[in-house]
């Protein structure tokens, strides 16, 4: 085993074991925190990979930005600090199971296929090489979806905006 | 391609229309201006594809069909907002974000119906939905809105992971996006040589498609969310948007996995049957009109399930499109009538054809035509998706206990026909009715009933 | 798959590095607090510290001490992990930026190997500094939400919304900027500042891109909850902000780190508008002295112009009145954010015009 491995492993073990926390913790605010860990480990795992330019987005979006919104939110909330209510037992048991199936699904799926390594990269995941790929026109280029995402992201915000302005007899 | 251009650039004039025009009727017609131009911009489009397909930046083909589809679909928008938007602007404070959002969810319906790439149908999906969460609560100050709101997004976030798995699986075994690449068709060629990878892959696509159509048993959101949205914007999800997720849902379906219809055909069989029993059967013990139309809305999905059944026929493509404008069209009618209202239950419907003789009419051609009473639309529609898994010779016995759940939906169709004809009452209308709406609504009868004669009329 | 190339020189190359710049941050950082009472007691026609040592150079040596010795006190319905947590945080993010700052140029040995004055050249680094800089906000929230007080609650909220805010016209002002030098290594962008003057330009980014070194300097006050921006922890409305419950060295911990983000601020700010360790006339003089020393003057030149930076900041400080929460938001969102991307558009607009 090198030291790549080893740090790999590393790395599976905070994403796997932050995640893992931040769903059984009982703190909602803990589990925000468990959350950033994980996706922080997630940054790394890119970083790993030399996958920086990906592993720089991960930080700067999800660790930066979401992550803060969601602890934001929290700080709005009230009783963040209390613990959350356990489930009853059947419920409990009944969403392990569920998990336990989908999950099992999934795995055995992937561990039974087999996937095949691409002869020719396509992209070198370098910078330009993402800038030409995500605004290109041709086939293969990403410039369509772009423009969509600006529409999406446009129809969000103005949604946002809708639900959370103030109408004017709330303010009496 | 021009439509989704129109549809993307139009929405923002909305919203610069909400800061400079003052008056909410100006704000109105500026939106009726923009779906008129849609139309117009979707029939160009038309003529423009009608020789040959084309592909746009490999990411979407539009071919007749599509283009076909999408002036449908704009005509039925153009219904709808024709005969809803006093009502829309009367939602809220914020009218000209509500015609901006619903250009966006027209763009939406667009690239669902003509994409040629997983990631065009995940955002076809999401600009669909989106705007959608929000109308639904539109209603600030109404719980029930709000609540409508907060379950469709909890339930919606939760589907559209389930689809982005799917897409995960499915580009796992395929390593690739594109459907109409080499490797993607490759894979679907036959049941014997997928990998089990996008077998997993096509079933939770299926269950994230089936959550959007709210097919059983992913169905639940459904009546709260109809029922608790204002009433001018039911009939917009109900209609407009679910049945462009339909024909999302027959693209990837029949063209990419039509070959392997076998490891998909029997989830859609069990769909199909717990969909008609819940939506017919629940819909049954229904005192609110509205909500009654949600699990009509249901069950009516399960009829349109049958043309994803029926795979590779044309008469499953030529009913999708009959289905398609004669569900929207009646739903709207049925809707139009229901907003004049005040009292949405039955009761409030005693005695209406006295009080209101056109909107009894026209709401009554609009129930027939749910039904499927032949010289209706329905009727055809009806009969070209169910003749569609007739002539595929298999399952036969789902098409007969589809003509008995029809027959079940006659009851409570039938229902509130009784209630305004054979019923006493006094009917408190909520709004009258202008002349003008009642021109649209018998329009609107009229095309139902022209359809029920002609459905040639939109095969194009 | 990073770790094949790595040997043992190197390693002990990038240790001994990373220990001269964190020391030397600390030095400068521990400075600060010295100069900046300095620089209030100019501002106030006062003295300042004068007692420990010649000029009260030993002072922030005893305030260390002071706060070493002081009680630790953890609330007792605080939460404990995160409280502990926070401060640890925000002195780990202050200190995490400085790795992809070109310290110097090259040293070039006798024999060929080349030393490079920078910890990590990633060919991201400007991504990288963003991605710090936005984990920077999580100590104060933390140890604001743990410590159970209200005023550090608004503080930490405060304190969030406007790191989130600033954050975005900050990352679009930068983006014109990347635009025009074509990569995201900071490395690259210095070395392209060369000199001062070449062929009718100057060189350095300051004077090709104005504005966005406007709105860079303003949100870096609002990223640093520096007055005229430090809403978070405004003494009239919030006690002490986010570090009301904090004492002993966690409360130093808060308070370094601030001073150890603006020397950091600086040197990106030199870094990426002033050119760096470049200087006019660099070139006569690498003709003339040591390579060693060439390194050495690029550093010295580096630090002189981070400190300028600092005393800005400091002169700011004490001269600026604190802004009103809503102003502060109007500012970032209304007049920044616009700007910045009016100044995207202008850029994008020139360097197609140019192209052509």
């Amino acid at each position: 085993m090198n030291g790549a491995n080893i740090l790999f492993y590393l790395l599976a073990a905070m994403i796997l074991g932050s995640g893992l926390l931040a769903v059984t913790t009982r703190q909602l605010f803990r589990a925000a925190i468990y959350l950033l860990f994980s996706l922080i480990g997630m940054a790394g795992m890119y970083f790993w990979l030399q996958y920086e330019f990906i592993a720089a987005v991960q930080v700067v979006v999800y660790v930066g930005g979401i992550t803060v919104l969601i602890i934001f939110s929290i700080f709005l909330t009230q009783q963040a600090g209390e613990k959350m209510l356990v489930k009853k037992t059947g419920q409990q048991i009944f969403a392990a199971i569920a998990a336990f199936c989908g999950f099992a699904l999934v795995m055995v799926q992937i561990v039974q296929n087999n996937f095949t390594a691409t002869k020719n990269l396509s992209l070198s995941p370098s910078v330009t090489n993402i800038g030409n790929q995500m605004l290109g026109v041709d086939k293969g280029g990403y410039a369509l979806p772009f423009e969509v995402v600006s529409i999406l992201l446009l129809a969000a915000l103005i949604g946002s905006i809708v639900i959370a302005l103030r109408t004017p007899t709330q303010t009496s | 391609m021009n439509a989704i251009v129109l549809s993307g650039i139009w929405g923002v004039v909305m919203m610069f229309a909400g800061l400079f025009l003052k008056s909410s009727k100006q704000i109105q017609w500026t939106a009726l201006l923009g779906i008129i131009a849609l139309l117009v911009v979707s029939i160009l489009d038309y003529q423009a594809h009608s020789v040959q397909a084309q592909t746009y930046f490999g990411m979407m083909t539009i071919d007749v069909y599509t283009s076909w589809f999408s002036i449908l679909i704009t005509a039925c928008c153009a219904m709808y907002l024709l005969i809803f938007h006093k009502d829309i602007a009367a939602v809220g404070k914020n009218e000209a974000e509500y015609f901006a959002l619903i250009f966006f969810v027209m763009c939406g319906v667009y690239l669902l119906a003509s994409y040629s790439n997983l990631l065009i149908l995940f955002l076809g999906i999401e600009i669909l939905s989106i705007p959608q969460y929000i109308l639904a609560g539109s209603d600030k100050e109404n719980i029930k809105s709000n609540e409508a709101s907060l379950k469709y997004f909890l339930m919606g976030a939760f589907s559209t992971g389930l689809l982005l798995m799917g897409m995960t699986l499915i580009y796992g075994a395929t390593g690739s996006f594109d459907i109409t690449s080499e490797k993607f068709v490759g894979q679907f060629e036959q049941l014997s040589s997928m990998s089990s990878l996008s077998f997993v892959g096509i079933l939770l696509l299926l269950i994230s498609f089936g959550f959007k159509v709210s097919a059983a048993p992913l169905h639940l959101w459904t009546p709260d969310v109809y029922d608790g949205s204002p009433t001018a914007f039911t009939p917009f999800m109900a209609t407009i948007v679910k049945v462009s997720v339909f024909v999302a849902f027959i693209r990837l379906f029949h063209f990419s996995f039509g070959n392997v219809s076998d490891a998909w055909q029997i989830a859609i069989a069990s769909m199909i049957v717990l969909t008609l029993i819940i939506g017919n059967v629940t819909a049954v013990y229904q005192q609110s009109l509205k909500r009654m139309m949600a699990y009509s809305s249901i069950a009516q999905a399960g009829f349109m399930l049958f043309s994803i059944f029926a795979v590779n026929s044309t008469l499953a493509y030529k009913g999708i499109l009959l289905y398609s404008v004669v569900y929207s069209l009646a739903s709207i009618g049925v809707f139009a009538v229901i907003i004049k209202m005040k009292d949405y239950t039955y009761d409030g419907f005693n005695g209406l054809a006295k009080k209101q003789p056109v909107l009894a009419f026209t709401a009554t051609v609009c129930l027939l035509s749910l039904v499927g009473i032949p010289l209706t639309g329905g009727f055809f529609a009806k009969y070209f998706v169910l003749s569609a898994v007739v002539e595929q010779g298999k399952y036969i016995w789902i098409v007969v206990f589809a003509v008995l759940m029809a027959a079940i939906s006659a009851y409570y169709y039938f229902r509130v026909i009784r209630s305004m004809y054979f019923k006493t009452g006094e009917a408190a209308m909520h709004t009258e009715p202008t002349t003008w709406d009642k021109t649209l609504l018998i329009l609107n009868a009229m095309i139902i009933l022209l359809l029920g004669v002609l459905p040639s009329l939109v095969f194009g | 798959m990073i770790l094949t190339a790595i040997t043992l020189g190197f390693i002990l190359e990038k240790v001994i590095l990373v220990s001269i710049i964190l020391g030397g941050s600390l030095g400068i950082a521990m400075y600060s607090t010295w100069a900046e009472r300095k620089v209030a007691a100019v501002m106030q026609d006062r003295r300042g510290p004068n007692r420990a040592g010649p000029f009260g150079l030993f002072q922030p040596l005893a305030d260390g001490l002071k706060l070493f010795m002081k009680e630790e006190i953890i609330p007792t319905l605080s939460n404990k992990f995160l409280f502990i947590l926070g401060p640890s945080l925000a002195m780990l993010m202050a200190c995490m930026t400085s790795a992809v700052i070109p310290w110097g140029p090259n040293i070039v040995h006798a024999d060929g190997s080349v030393f490079t004055l920078q910890v990590a050249d990633i060919n991201i680094g400007i991504l990288f500094i963003f991605g710090v800089v936005s984990l920077g906000v999580y100590g104060i929230m933390l140890g604001s939400w743990a410590s159970n007080n209200k005023y550090s609650l608004l503080s930490g909220l405060r304190a969030a919304a406007q790191a989130v805010s600033y954050e975005l016209a900050m990352g679009l002002s930068l983006i014109a900027l990347v635009m025009m030098s074509g990569s995201l290594s900071m490395r690259e962008i210095v070395e392209q500042q060369h000199g001062f003057w070449n062929n009718g330009y100057f060189t350095w980014n300051f004077f090709k891109q104005p504005l966005a070194f406007v709105i860079f300097i303003v949100c870096s006050f609002a990223e640093l909850n520096r007055a005229p921006f430090d809403l978070s922890e405004c003494e009239s409305e919030l006690v002490g902000g986010y570090h009301t419950e904090f004492s002993s060295m966690k409360l130093g911990f808060y308070l370094f780190a601030e001073y150890i983000n603006m020397f950091i601020t600086s040197i990106i700010l030199s870094s990426l508008f002033f050119g760096g360790y470049n200087y006019p006339g660099m070139d006569w003089v690498a003709l003339h002295v040591s390579p060693l020393f060439v390194s050495i003057i690029g550093v010295l030149v580096l630090l002189g112009k981070a400190v300028a930076f600092i005393l800005f900041f400091m002169f700011i400080r004490w001269t600026l009145p604190r802004f009103r929460y809503d102003q502060l938001m109007d500012l970032g969102w209304k007049s920044l954010i616009p700007l910045a991307l009016f100044n995207m558009l202008v850029t994008g607009a020139i360097i197609l015009a140019f192209q052509k």
